[in-house]
C-alpha cells in the first residue's frame, strides 16, 4: 500500500504547472493596478463620507442640548399653564421627567421629519410617493374553516408581480411590512407564502415607493401581472395612489 | 507627504517583484482548484488585487509566498461557496499539457494518465484538492501548507493522507489508469 502511495505521489509530482495563456501576465498586471487604484479611491471616498455624518451627529447633539437648555429657561412661564405643573416640584424640575420629555421631543421631531419626507434612509425608513396594493386571497377564508392547505390552489405569482413593480417605476417594495428586493426569494405553496423564510398570509398589503403615476398605469393595464393573477386565481385587489408611503428597510 | 510617497513607491516596487515571482505559481494553484481557465484568470486577478491592497498591512509574520497563497486559498474557498465550480472539459486539459520528447504513443499514454489524474483531482473535495496541489504540485512543506490553510501541521498530514487515499480509491477503480494501484477497501474510502 505504501508503494501505491509513493507511485501516486510521483504521478502527482509529474503533473505540470497549469500555464496561463500567453500575454495574460502583462494584461492582468494593468487590470490589477487599475482595479486596486479604483478600489482604494472608493475606500477613501467612503471614509470621507463616513466622517461627515459623524460631524453632523455631533452638531445635532449640540443643537438638541441647546434647545433643551432653552426649554428649561422657558419653564417658569410654561408653568403658568394648567397642565404644566407636573414639571415643577417644589420649585425644582425633576431630571427624570426632563429626560422623558427630551425623548418625546426627539421622537416627535423624527416623526415630523418623516412626514416632511426629510428623513434620510439611514434611519431605517424610506418615505415617498407610490402605490399601495391590497391583494386578498379568498381561499385564506376557506383555510380558516379547516380545509387542508394542499387542496387550495393559491400558487399565484407574487414574485412576478414584484418584478413588474420594479420594472415599471418601483424603487422599493414591501409586502406585509417585509422589504422585498427584485430577486428576493418568494415561495408560494398552497396558501402558505414565504418571503426570505418568513411566512405571510393573505391579505397581502403591498407598498411600492416610486413613480406613482407610472405604477398605477401599469397595474391597471390589461396585460399586467396583477390582472393575470386576478383572472387566473380569482383574487380581489385594490390599488391606491399615495403621496406618503413609508417602508422600513429591514 | 514625501515619506508617504516614498512608502507608496516602495510598496509598489515590492508588489511588482512579488507579481513577477509568483504569478505563475498562483495561477497554477488557482487553476488546479477551480479547473476552468476563465475562472482561474478572474480569481488570480482578485488575489493580486487583494494582495496589492493588503501589502501595506503585511506585518511579515510569515513568508510573502505563504501570505500570498493564503489569500489565494481564501479567495478560492469563498468563490467555491459563492458559485459551484463547473467541471473541466477535456479540450481545456489537452492544450495545457506540455509536449515532451517521447514517441506519439508514449505521449498519448502520458496525456491520458494526466487527464485521468486531473479529473480525479477535480472530484475531490476542496480541502483534499488544496492539500494535494500545495504539497504535491507546488512543493510546499507541511509547515508552509499549514500556514496557507490556517491549520496545524498535524491536520495537514492527516488531510494529506486521507486525500491521497481518496484519490487512490478513485483511480484504482479505473483499469485504464497506467499507474497500477491496489483497490482500496470500501471502509477506507469514505472520508
Amino acid at each position: 500500500m505504501n508503494d501505491d502511495r509513493q507511485s501516486l505521489e510521483e504521478a502527482i509530482g509529474a503533473l505540470p504547472q497549469r500555464r496561463p495563456r500567453p500575454g495574460l501576465k502583462q494584461e492582468m498586471l494593468a487590470n490589477i493596478l487599475a482595479e486596486a487604484t479604483a478600489a482604494e479611491r472608493k475606500a477613501r471616498q467612503r471614509k470621507r463620507f463616513l466622517t461627515l455624518p459623524a460631524l453632523g451627529v455631533t452638531l445635532s447633539t449640540v443643537g438638541s442640548l441647546a434647545s433643551l437648555a432653552f426649554l428649561i429657561y422657558l419653564m417658569p412661564d410654561a408653568a403658568k399653564e394648567p397642565d404644566a405643573g407636573r414639571y415643577v416640584s417644589g420649585g425644582s424640575v425633576s431630571i427624570g421627567e426632563l429626560r422623558k420629555e427630551e425623548v418625546q421631543l426627539r421622537k416627535a421631531e423624527r416623526e415630523n421629519q418623516i412626514l416632511k419626507q426629510l428623513t434620510p434612509d439611514k434611519n431605517g425608513i424610506v418615505v415617498g410617493e407610490g402605490v399601495e396594493i391590497s391583494l386578498h386571497d379568498p381561499h385564506a377564508a376557506i383555510i380558516r374553516r379547516g380545509m387542508l392547505t394542499d387542496n387550495v390552489p393559491a400558487d399565484f405569482d407574487l414574485y412576478r408581480l414584484v418584478q413588474e413593480l420594479y420594472e415599471h417605476g418601483g424603487v422599493l417594495v414591501s409586502i406585509n411590512g417585509i422589504m422585498v428586493e427584485p430577486y428576493t426569494k418568494i415561495i408560494t405553496r398552497g396558501a402558505l407564502t414565504e418571503i426570505n423564510n418568513r411566512r405571510i398570509n393573505s391579505p397581502f398589503m403591498i407598498k411600492v415607493i416610486g413613480d406613482s403615476d407610472q405604477l398605477y398605469g401599469q397595474l391597471h393595464a390589461d396585460d399586467s401581472v396583477l390582472h393575470q393573477i386576478r383572472n387566473n386565481q380569482a383574487l380581489d385587489f385594490e390599488v391606491a395612489q399615495s403621496d406618503e408611503l413609508s417602508i422600513a428597510l429591514k | 507627504m514625501q515619506v508617504h510617497e516614498d512608502r507608496s513607491r516602495e510598496l509598489e516596487q515590492l508588489f511588482h517583484q512579488m507579481y513577477d515571482r509568483y504569478f505563475h505559481d498562483v495561477y497554477s494553484f488557482v487553476a488546479y482548484s477551480v479547473n476552468r481557465s476563465q475562472d482561474a484568470e478572474d480569481l488570480t486577478q482578485e488575489v493580486f488585487v487583494k494582495a496589492y491592497r493588503g501589502l501595506a498591512g503585511f506585518r511579515g509574520d510569515s513568508e510573502v509566498k505563504t501570505w500570498l497563497f493564503a489569500i489565494a486559498r481564501n479567495t478560492i474557498r469563498n468563490w467555491i461557496v459563492r458559485k459551484k465550480p463547473l467541471p473541466i472539459t477535456e479540450d481545456e486539459l489537452l492544450w495545457q499539457l506540455p509536449e515532451t520528447g517521447h514517441s506519439p504513443e508514449e505521449l498519448l499514454e502520458e496525456k491520458e494518465a494526466m487527464i485521468k489524474l486531473q479529473s480525479a483531482l477535480g472530484q475531490l473535495k476542496d480541502t483534499y484538492r488544496t492539500v494535494i496541489v500545495l504539497r504535491g504540485i507546488q512543493g510546499f512543506s507541511v509547515k508552509e501548507t499549514a500556514e496557507v490553510m490556517g491549520c496545524t501541521e498535524t491536520k495537514v498530514k492527516v488531510t494529506h493522507f486521507r486525500a491521497l487515499r481518496k484519490l487512490r480509491g478513485l483511480l484504482s477503480a479505473d483499469p485504464t489508469f497506467p499507474v497500477p494501484l491496489h483497490p482500496v477497501a470500501s471502509k477506507e474510502v469514505g472520508t
